[in-house]
């Protein structure tokens, strides 16, 4: 038979760390990444000879950077592997070091993401000529979904547009943010346009950056005398992929909602549990769509609630509190592994002006092309 | 094999667009692929050409970087005996959900291209 993390040896986040998401610098991926994987060490109090497996989420670097990001770190022969999974890579590297730790191949595994934006590699190999050539580029295809949704639920371009307002705030107050400046309605909803109703501000910008994460066993807290008030569990992890839908069916939506159901039902965690989401909101139309999809609200309800507030920092569920791919940005790579840090920062209760009340159950949600869907839960212990 | 040669043309002097059909679970899709059947995995000879007349519906429609050189208006369309396809529309239609659609071969810049009219009956 098989199992699922929760039915495995217990999982902890125990220690996070961050570079800066910004636009494209001169500096290497190599200090990017090391930097975050310091400050992921120092918050555990761990040292990288603790490290027993690393996984680094990159999509945009080429071939296996991994090795000469840690060797700096100092060698000690431990297995690592690159993990690409478009913009999951993040999650699926986190995904990596928690079945170590649950399966017991390791005590302590560090997950980590770096990324620079770059000429996009491409796999070898055209695909047939289609009617549209450049025209289903990922801003495209979610203008579609939102003109859509628009014209069925009667939502109007200031209902979609307070995603970004709200992201933009909370990216505001948050200093490993690519975009930190409050934005006005009137401000978001400004021209260009990039496709459909979406603006400028209505999409994410996709820079550098990099994110790591340390989760270890119950055996390595006791070795190690980590911190027991700052733990927090992995409560499932879920990896999926898209099958065939019915036609008119929004797959993004479909395979998140399919995704997070699992998590659901192994974890026992129930939507109305959940008090902070990281999810994927590359695009402002997004949130509306997987809020739904998540169960946290009804379908065709996410707009105005969010515009009404229910899902600011202090609402009834704080949605991208660290500002979101919209705000704190998508360096691909990092973008998952950082949702990780920002939940886990939340969940300690370490947030400090973006921290939501009481938070005690968190969700990250990542979705790539290809088209894949990563899921965790995490919860304060 | 994938197709990459025009995949439109005049059929009984109709336009039409080549896709594929799974010869054992009718699946259709466009562009013609014949790796494999999505749905249910078969392969090689059990896949069909098939030519899908450009009638059907809009089931979404977007302006892409409008106002620009660069700029298009983008479509998802249901064809009446076919799949979903993404087209270019004609025109920077308001979104008529469900408005029936026919694609036209044109040329445009010298090459022969394939547009959609929204209720172009
Ligand atoms: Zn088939």
């Amino acid at each position: 038979m098989t199992k699922s993390i929760k039915d495995m040896r217990p999982v902890y986040v125990v220690g996070i760390g961050l570079d800066q998401y910004q636009r494209k610098t001169d500096r290497p991926y190599v200090e990017l990444g090391l930097t975050a994987i310091r400050a992921a060490l120092d918050d555990a109090k761990l040292g990288w000879p603790d490290i027993e497996s690393f996984y680094l989420g990159t999509a945009l670097l080429g071939m296996a950077p991994g090795r000469a990001m840690i060797k700096h770190l100092g060698t000690t022969g431990i297995p690592i592997a690159q993990v690409e999974n478009a913009s999951a890579s993040g999650s699926t590297s986190f995904r990596q070091a928690v079945i170590d730790v649950a399966c017991g191949l390791t005590d302590v595994s560090m997950a980590a993401g770096v990324d620079k934006p770059g000429p996009p590699l491409r796999g070898a190999g055209g695909g047939p000529r289609d009617l549209v050539g450049r025209g289903t580029a990922p801003v495209a295809h979610f203008a579609l979904l939102a003109n859509r949704y628009m014209a069925q639920s009667g939502i109007t371009a200031e209902h979609l547009a307070s995603v970004a307002v709200k992201n933009h705030r909370n990216g505001a107050m948050n200093p490993y943010a690519q975009r930190q400046k409050v934005r006005t309605m009137q401000e978001v909803l400004e021209p260009p346009f990039m496709a459909g109703p979406l603006t400028r501000l209505q999409c994410c910008p996709v820079g550098e950056g990099a994110a790591a994460v340390v989760v270890v066993s119950e055996d390595a807290i006791a070795k190690f005398n980590i911190d027991e008030s700052r733990l927090v569990q992995v409560m499932a992890s879920v990896s999926g992929s898209e099958q065939l839908y019915p036609p008119g069916t929004d797959i993004d939506s479909e395979l998140t909602r399919i995704t997070v159901g699992k998590a659901y039902e192994q974890s026992g965690i129930g939507a109305d549990q959940i008090d902070v989401v990281e999810l994927h909101d590359a695009f402002s139309i997004e949130e509306i769509l997987y809020a739904e999809a998540m169960g946290l609200c009804g379908e065709g309800e996410a707009a105005e609630l969010i515009a009404a507030g229910a899902f600011d920092i202090g609402g009834r569920c704080a949605l991208s509190p660290s500002g979101g791919l919209l705000a704190m940005g998508h360096p691909i790579g990092p973008t998952g592994t950082g949702q990780v840090v920002e939940v886990t920062r939340q969940l300690r209760g370490e947030a400090g002006l973006r921290q939501h009340p009481n938070a005690k159950t968190g969700l990250t949600h990542m979705v790539g092309i290809g088209a894949v869907c990563l899921v965790h839960l995490l919860q304060a212990v | 094999m994938v197709d990459t040669v025009q995949p439109f043309r005049l059929e009984n002097g109709e336009p039409v667009i080549i896709g594929t059909e799974c010869g054992a679970c009718q699946h259709t899709w466009f562009p013609a692929v014949t790796l494999g059947c999505e749905r249910c995995g078969t392969h090689g000879e059990g896949l069909n050409s098939r030519a899908f007349a450009m009638k059907g519906h809009l089931l979404s429609a977007a302006d892409v970087l409008p106002g620009t050189e660069k700029g298009f208006s983008l479509a998802t369309i249901e064809l009446e005996n076919g799949p979903a396809i993404r087209a270019i529309l004609a025109e920077s239609a308001p979104l008529k959900i469900g408005a029936s659609v026919l694609g036209r071969i044109e040329t445009v810049d010298d090459k022969s291209v394939v547009r959609f009219y929204v209720n172009a009956d």
